[in-house]
C-alpha cells in the first residue's frame, strides 16, 4: 500500500472531509502513476546523492582510503569476505538479525502502547499519574541504557527487543490515548440517542479512533524501534546484527573503507524498507479490522 | 392565533412529548437557560421552535431527546420519563452536522443503530437500503462520507434516525449549514417524509419561512431566560408544494410569526 503523502484534505468543523481528493477513487487511493512519480524521484534523489558524495571527495581532495568512490562501494556489495560469502548476503543476513529484534520491538511497543495509551485516556487519575514517567522513558538518553542492558541481559536479541521496545512505545501510546480522548461528543450523543449502551461507544468509537490514530503513528513507532535495535548492537560483545558489523568495519576503515559504507547503506535502506513494510501491513491490518478501504488521516506524532 | 394550545388538539390525540414546569440552569450564575417552561406536543404533529440564538431552543430538543436532563421540572416523552424513551429507542435526533463516521460506508452508518439490536445482518442490510432509498441515496450506499456532498450526507444522517423507525423525530437546525437551494429541496422531503409516515417532529430552525412551510404549530420563544413566548397555530393546506410558498396565507403566516418573534426578541 503507498504511503499518504497528499496534501491534508480540507475538513469541516465536524470533522467530514468533504472534498474527494482524488475523484473517482474509492477509498482514496492513489493512482498508480503517481506511484511511477515517486519511484523516479527517488531515483533522482539517490542520483544526487551519489553527485554530492563525488563532489564532496573532489572538492576536499580526499583519496580513496579516505572516502572511496560510489562505484567502487557499490561494487564491494558482490565482493567475497574473508568467509567466502558474498558480501551483500552477509550483510542482508547480520540486517536480518536485527529487523527480527525490531520487529518483535514494535510489537511489544504496541502491545505496551495500546495498554498504557487505554490507562491514560480511560482512567483520568491514572493519566496525569503516568505521563511524567512516560515522558522521562523519552528523556532517557537510550545510547547511555544500552551498556547496562546488554550487560545484564547478554548480548543477543533481548536485550535488542527491550531496546527497541523502549525507543518505540511512547509514539504509540500518545496515539492510543490521543485517538480516544478525542473522539468528538457529538459521536457519543449520536450513540446515546439510539439507546445504545454505553460498552458500544468503546467498539464502535473509541478503538476505530484509537486504530486510525495508531496507523497513523506507526511510521514513527517503527523507526524509533528500529533506532533502538540499532543502538542494542552498539556496546562491545555483541557479534551478530547489522549495527555490530558497521562497528566492526569502521575497526579496519584505514585499510579498507568499503566494508563500513556497504554496511551503513544496508542499515539505512534496511531501516527504510522495514518503516514502509510495517506501516503498510499495519494500514491493511486497520482496514481490514474496521471493514473499511477508507482509513482517516490521522495526526502523525 | 391562539396563545396557548389549541383544547382539542391535546385533549383529542395523545400527547408525545410533554414539558412540564422545566427550569435547565448551567451556570447558576449566568441564570437559567430555560425557566418554568411548559409545552405540549400532540402525537403526529409537526412543531418548530423558533426563536433568537440562546434562547434555549437546542437545549428544548435535548431534553426531549435525553441528552441532558431538566434542573426542575419534567420532560415526558409517550407519558413516560424521556430517559426510557430513548433506551426504547422511540426517538430518534438529526444533529446540526450529519456526524457520520468517516470509515464507514453511508450504508454502514445507516446500519449503525441497528447492530447489537438482534437483526441480523442481511435485515440490517434491507432495512439500511430501504431508509437509504427513502432519502433517494441508494446510489450512494457504497460511497464514504468524504466523498458525498454536505447535502447528502445530512440525508444520510436523517436516513440513520429513521432507520430504526422512532416514533418522535427531532431535529436541530439539521439543514442550517446548507445552501438555500439544497435546503429547500431537503425541506420538501422531510415534510414529505412526515406526511407519509405519521411521524412526531419537534424542529428547531432559524428560519421562519422554514417553520411555517413545514409545521402545524410554531413555537417562538422568548430569551432571558427562555420560555414559551407564542405558539402560532398554522392553518395551511396540509398538502404542502414548492408553490404553497408563493400563496397569500403562507405571507400571512410568515408575517405573524415574524412579528410574534419580533416581540420576544427582548432587548439585544
Amino acid at each position: 500500500m503507498t504511503v499518504d503523502t497528499r496534501a491534508p484534505a480540507r475538513t469541516s468543523p465536524d470533522g467530514v472531509v468533504r472534498e474527494n481528493p482524488t475523484p473517482g477513487l474509492p477509498g482514496g487511493r492513489r493512482p498508480r502513476r503517481d506511484g511511477w512519480r515517486v519511484a523516479a524521484g527517488c531515483v533522482a534523489v539517490a542520483a544526487a546523492l551519489a553527485a554530492v558524495w563525488e563532489l564532496v571527495k573532489l572538492v576536499a581532495g580526499l583519496d580513496d582510503s579516505r572516502l572511496p568512490h560510489t562505484w567502487e562501494v557499490l561494487a564491494y556489495f558482490f565482493a567475497r569476505t574473508s568467509k567466502g560469502d558474498i558480501e551483500i548476503v552477509f550483510l542482508l543476513g547480520n540486517l536480518w538479525v536485527t529487523v527480527q529484534a525490531a520487529v518483535v520491538g514494535i510489537g511489544c511497543a504496541l502491545l505496551v502502547g495500546i495498554g498504557l495509551g487505554l490507562l491514560t485516556a480511560k482512567r483520568p487519575v491514572f493519566g496525569p499519574s503516568l505521563m511524567p514517567i512516560l515522558v522521562l522513558s523519552r528523556a532517557l538518553p537510550l545510547v547511555a541504557l544500552a551498556p547496562p542492558l546488554v550487560i545484564l541481559l547478554g548480548p543477543g536479541w533481548e536485550a535488542a527487543t527491550i531496546m527497541a521496545t523502549l525507543a518505540g512505545f511512547f509514539p504509540a501510546v500518545i496515539a492510543v490515548a490521543r485517538g480516544i480522548r478525542e473522539v468528538p461528543v457529538a459521536q457519543r450523543e449520536l450513540l446515546d440517542s439510539f439507546g445504545a449502551p454505553r460498552r458500544r461507544q468503546f467498539t464502535v468509537l473509541e478503538l476505530p479512533a484509537a486504530l486510525t490514530q495508531t496507523s497513523a503513528a506507526i511510521r514513527t513507532v517503527a523507526a524509533w524501534a528500529f533506532l533502538g535495535a540499532v543502538l542494542a548492537e552498539l556496546p562491545s560483545g555483541t557479534q551478530d546484527g547489522i549495527a555490530a558489523v558497521v562497528l566492526a568495519a569502521t575497526q579496519y576503515y584505514t585499510y579498507q573503507p568499503e566494508p563500513m559504507w556497504c554496511a551503513a547503506a544496508v542499515v539505512a535502506a534496511g531501516g527504510v524498507a522495514l518503516v514502509y513494510l510495517i506501516s503498510a501491513l499495519v494500514r491493511w491490518a486497520a482496514r481490514l479490522a474496521l471493514r473499511t478501504t477508507h482509513l482517516p488521516a490521522g495526526a502523525e506524532s | 392565533m391562539t396563545l396557548t394550545q389549541d383544547p382539542e388538539r391535546t385533549t383529542g390525540v395523545r400527547t408525545a412529548i410533554e414539558f412540564s414546569g422545566v427550569v435547565k440552569t448551567f451556570d447558576p450564575a449566568a441564570g437559567p437557560v430555560l425557566a418554568g417552561l411548559d409545552l405540549k406536543v400532540a402525537d403526529g404533529e409537526f412543531v418548530s421552535l423558533v426563536g433568537a440564538s440562546g434562547c434555549g431552543k437546542s437545549t428544548l430538543l435535548r431534553l426531549a431527546g435525553d441528552l441532558t436532563s431538566p434542573s426542575e421540572g419534567v420532560v415526558l416523552v409517550d407519558g413516560r420519563e424521556a430517559a426510557v424513551a430513548r433506551e426504547r429507542r422511540d426517538i430518534g435526533i438529526v444533529f446540526q452536522s450529519p456526524n457520520l463516521l468517516a470509515w464507514r460506508s453511508v450504508l454502514r452508518n445507516v446500519e449503525l443503530p441497528l447492530e447489537r439490536t438482534g437483526a441480523s445482518r442481511a435485515e440490517r442490510r434491507e432495512r439500511a437500503m430501504a431508509q437509504l432509498e427513502l432519502v433517494g441515496l441508494a446510489d450512494a450506499a457504497g460511497k464514504y462520507p468524504h466523498q458525498i456532498s454536505g447535502g447528502m450526507a445530512q440525508r444520510v444522517a436523517i436516513a440513520r434516525a429513521l432507520v430504526y423507525d422512532p416514533r418522535i423525530v427531532l431535529m436541530d437546525e439539521p439543514f442550517g449549514a446548507l445552501d438555500e437551494i439544497t435546503r429547500d429541496r431537503l425541506n420538501l422531503e422531510v415534510r414529505d417524509l412526515w406526511a407519509r409516515t405519521g411521524k412526531t417532529v419537534l424542529f428547531v430552525t432559524h428560519s421562519v419561512p422554514e417553520a411555517v412551510f413545514m409545521s402545524t404549530r410554531v413555537v417562538v420563544m422568548d430569551r432571558n431566560p427562555g420560555r414559551i413566548g407564542e405558539i402560532v397555530d398554522l392553518d395551511l393546506p396540509a398538502a404542502r408544494t414548492a408553490d404553497t410558498t408563493a400563496t397569500p396565507e403562507f405571507f400571512d403566516a410568515v408575517t405573524r410569526v415574524r412579528a410574534s418573534l419580533a416581540a420576544h426578541m427582548g432587548a439585544l
